[in-house]
């Protein structure tokens, strides 16, 4: 039987959706193969773009366009799974609206501020651009530009950029946007165990015995995750699912023990857990012996504010929030004493039974259990300690680093870790964990750089909320947004965010693909190559690198952010900006450019145009003539090797389906600090976290500390914001976004409905938001799955047409500097 | 604005007990049930003109009642050209 092109297409689609889910079929694919328009098809591997689960797709592509994609059946991760996301992957790259050329606001033939965008060619753009950061560097120093980058970049583009801001311009002013959501998980791990990301491993879904959502509303966010942790759940009936969060999600639905608890109380939660390990005799005290340290943290740290607001005047430690010192068990156990299951039950709503249900999973010695959190714990005033005391419960039981016993971060973006993380794109890092307050860490990244001592400057820089503040203030005076959308991101946006921007002395360059609220608010966009469009590499949230090759052209003059950064170092040169005393001490510096010292260092530029791929293009490496992504990766990799951040060579990755770091001897590591998997653990150890002295982990004290803000009788409702799966394809990737300042009120407030009835709305009412900050409109909706309890109201932010952070407040973690988007006190009124 | 033919495969996974009845509602949708295990996975095909179309319809069955999961496996992407030559065989199925 001839089939017709699209019945072979749709059975070449069910064949592959019967092969993900382990269905066995019939043999109506098989003709397939025969089928010349499908063979004609050229199929790859890439990591989906969209979020931190890192799932691999194969990709085809024909004349130059992307046409096909299904999950990757050889890739542990999804095994052949795709989510509801995946369906933006063919159609990303090709929106109407897509940036094509640099765009540059004139009047008059010249750059205005005040003016229009028009079209301009990459040498204007650049040659504008320079001056105004040579303008700024001139006349404060690397104090002067700031760069905000991207949990999207690719680990080369994170590197490349990194190493532009703080070597080349000697700033240590650049942050990703992964400070909006991994920041507290990162100084959690830095503070609990000295080395970031989780010990475990996706591979811990298929042994735990019992999961326990922290805030993560899997079923909506992770859908892939989730698929493997419902699989886990149905096919043993004895595991247990608890799902925690502050009002009803969707992940309800599998849960065992569902909790709905008062924001900002899981400090609370977590305290009376490691108490009920405690009081039942259940510590595994053989564990804490050899491999478990105690820590009293300082307490009373403020809310990360401005220094003059009366919150940070009235705390008394926010000056040194991350310090500590050392106490022993019993004072640990004291402490925790008061976390009583009738205090905790009171200040959090939960019942007893519940809680003591949820406590039992962590005490159990029989129960495997993994934990699982993202924006819940880490958006919060007191994000840091949450993570802290999360790994608390999971050390004083021992059940950590061994299959099944896994407190794992998650992550939204699909190279927060690989990137932002590991590469270190933080105001305060560098490579593999290192940080720029440490003499020995900076004189290695110079060392490994080939620049000379004291190029790499000391200070911490300013960090993505006090870069807004900055800029507002007229103190960093040039700014580069690449691959994000702060200015919809960005807490407290009218107070804080846009007058920066707009601020007639600075001068903002974003770098996009499509023009988004942050492009409308620069003075420079520039147009940018994406995901399959340039060859990348994307680190997932269990550790694993992904490669992948460039696939097809980018349209019009779009340039990958790699490009961008480099083409952009040609420009400058030591003598314009370095310190005549660096030059004078080290003369053969001078009259270099910057792209002379950092990519022509004889490392960078060490690998031919030959070495690229025969099948795949690659613009970079043809432009600058050299393997451009190997020769970043393999420097970037000296930084880690032999250092517990191990990465293979640069071209097995393309090989694979990715591989977990340390990756030693040619081998993954799946549990680290467990003597089992990790090849870093000493001999006669079973357990040794090697990131901390003795190789001991910390276990905090810590206490419940009240919100920054919370309901009075005139702000009487919690706002909480976050995601909802509809916003995943509501266009905004895509759709020109309407204008700023007019309110569209067609998005959502959740909220109960009484609540809604006392104040006179209806499901569909228009209401106003307001909160001590500004206003917005939305639309009450009192039914859907977004259950919230009475006195709590949850907005979407996702959305442009609903810019939520004109009502949110800028209270960060003061340890990791992570903006609270989950609480503040907001009124509804009648539109 | 021109057409384009989305086909996309879909693994449903529904609560056991509750196979029946959702796989009736997803046919209801529109689109077409192919394989089903008994654990309640079930593969659907779903033909569209548009992304849009496609976006919706998944998250639809995500958020239907009695479906833990919905994947999406495979998805294809292509203009529907106005003039394609009359012997090409998606002719005929076009609708
Ligand atoms: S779970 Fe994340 S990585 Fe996987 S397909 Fe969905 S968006 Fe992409």
């Amino acid at each position: 039987m001839k089939m017709t092109r699209r019945e072979a297409l749709k059975a070449q689609a069910v064949a592959t959706a019967a092969t993900a889910a382990g269905i066995p079929f019939s043999a109506e694919a098989q003709n397939l193969v025969t089928d010349r328009d499908l063979t004609e098809l050229k199929w790859s591997k890439a990591p989906c773009r969209f979020c931190g689960t890192g799932c691999s797709v194969m990709v085809a592509t024909k004349d130059n366009r992307v046409v096909a994609t299904h999950g990757d059946a050889k890739a542990e991760v999804n095994r052949g799974l795709n989510c509801v996301k995946g369906y933006f992957l063919s159609k990303i790259m090709y929106g109407r609206d897509r940036l094509t050329r640099p765009l540059l606001r004139k009047r008059d033939g010249v750059f205005a501020k005040d003016g229009e965008f028009e079209e301009v060619s990459w040498d204007e753009a650049f040659d504008v651009m320079a001056e105004r950061f040579k303008a700024a560097l001139a006349a404060k120093g690397g104090d002067g530009v700031g760069m905000f980058g991207s949990g999207q970049w690719t680990v080369w583009e994170g590197y490349a950029a990194s190493k532009l801001m703080k070597a080349g311009f000697r700033s240590n002013n650049i942050d990703p946007n992964a400070r909006h959501c991994m920041a507290s998980a990162v100084a959690g791990f830095m503070r609990t165990f000295g080395i970031d990301e989780p010990m475990g491993c996706y591979d811990d879904f298929e042994h735990a015995d019992a999961f326990v959502l922290w805030g993560a509303n899997m079923a909506e966010m992770h859908p892939i995750l989730w698929t493997r942790l419902t699989d886990r759940r149905l096919s043993h009936p004895h595991v247990q699912v608890a799902v925690l969060s502050t009002f009803e999600n969707r992940s309800f639905g599998l849960a065992d023990i569902p909790m709905v608890f008062t924001p900002h109380t899981d400090l609370a939660i977590l305290n009376y857990i490691a108490n009920h390990i405690i009081q039942t005799g259940r510590v595994n005290e053989d564990f804490l012996r050899d491999n478990v340290r105690f820590l009293r943290g300082q307490t009373d740290i403020g809310y990360g504010l401005r220094p003059d607001h009366p919150l940070e005047v009235a705390a008394s430690h926010a000056d040194a929030a991350g310090a500590s010192e050392e106490i022993d068990f019993d004072t640990f156990a004291e402490f925790v004493s008061d976390y009583t299951l009738d205090y905790v039950s009171e200040l959090t709503g939960v019942s007893p039974s519940k809680l003591e249900a949820l406590a039992e999973l962590y005490a159990d010695p029989e129960t495997k259990v993994m934990s699982l959190w993202t924006m819940g714990f880490n958006q919060h005033t007191r994000g840091v300690w949450c993570n802290n005391l999360v790994y608390n419960i999971h050390l004083l039981t021992g059940k950590i680093s061994t299959p099944g016993n896994s407190p794992f971060s998650l992550t939204g973006q699909p190279s927060a870790c690989g990137t932002a993380r590991e590469v270190g794109t933080f105001a305060h890092r560098l490579p593999a964990d290192l940080v720029v307050t440490d003499p020995e860490h900076r004189a290695t990244a110079e060392r490994i750089w080939k620049l000379p001592e004291g190029t790499v400057p000391e200070k911490v820089g300013a960090h993505a909320v006090l870069q807004n503040r900055q800029l507002k203030d007229g103190i960093i005076n040039a700014y580069w947004v690449q691959v994000n959308n702060n200015m919809q991101a960005a807490p407290n946006m009218m107070e804080e965010t846009l007058p920066g921007y707009r601020n007639p002395e600075n001068f903002i360059v974003v770098s996009d693909a499509y023009p988004t609220v942050t492009c409308e608010a620069a003075d420079l966009i520039l147009p940018t190559a994406m995901w399959v469009e340039k060859e990348g590499a994307y680190g997932n949230a269990e550790r694993r690198t992904q490669f992948w090759h460039q696939l097809v052209d980018a349209p019009g003059e779009a340039r990958s952010d790699l490009w961008q950064l480099m083409e952009f170092s040609k420009r400058f040169t030591t003598d314009e900006v370095w310190p005549a005393e660096l030059l004078d001490a080290n003369p053969e510096y001078r009259g270099k450019t910057l792209y002379e010292v950092l990519y022509e260092n004889g490392q960078v530029n060490a690998y031919p145009l030959d070495d690229t791929s025969d099948d795949y293009a690659n613009d970079e490496a043809r432009h600058f003539g050299f393997y451009v992504q190997k020769g970043l990766f393999e420097e970037y990799a000296r930084f880690g090797r032999d250092h517990g951040h191990d990465l293979a060579p640069f071209d097995r990755y393309h090989e694979e389906r990715g591989l977990r770091w340390p990756v030693v001897d040619g081998e993954e590591t799946r549990w680290r600090y467990n003597r089992d998997y990790d090849p870093y653990v000493s001999e006669d150890r079973q357990i040794e976290f090697y990131g901390k002295p003795e190789g001991r982990a910390n276990i905090f004290q810590l206490p419940y500390e009240p919100p920054a803000e919370s309901p009075d009788d005139e702000y009487p409702f919690w706002l909480s914001t976050g995601r909802v799966l509809e916003h995943w394809h509501s266009g905004s990737m895509t759709q020109r976004v309407p204008e700023l300042h007019k309110a569209v009120p067609n998005a959502l407030v959740y909220m109960h409905p009484l609540d809604a009835r006392e104040l006179g709305f209806n499901r569909g009412s228009e209401v106003r938001i307001v909160s001590r900050r500004g206003s917005i409109r939305s639309r009450v909706e009192t039914a859907g799955r977004n259950r919230v309890p009475r006195g709590l109201i949850f907005v979407p932010w996702f959305d442009a047409t609903q810019l939520i952070n004109k009502v949110t407040l800028d209270a960060t973690d003061p340890i990791s500097k992570q903006t609270d988007f989950k609480k503040c006190a907001v009124r509804l009124e009648a539109v | 604005m021109p057409r384009e033919l989305h086909l996309a495969s879909i693994v449903v996974h529904a609560r056991p007990d509750r196979v029946d009845d959702v796989s009736q509602t997803i046919v209801g949708m529109g689109l077409e049930r192919h394989l089903a295990s008994p654990e309640g996975k079930l593969v659907f095909t779903h033909e569209s003109e548009s992304a849009r179309d496609l976006g919706d319809t998944l998250t639809q069955l995500q958020l239907l009642d009695g479906v833990l999961a919905a994947t999406m496996v495979y998805h294809h992407c292509e203009p529907v050209a106005e003039d394609a030559p009359s012997d090409e065989p998606d002719r005929e199925t076009t609708p």
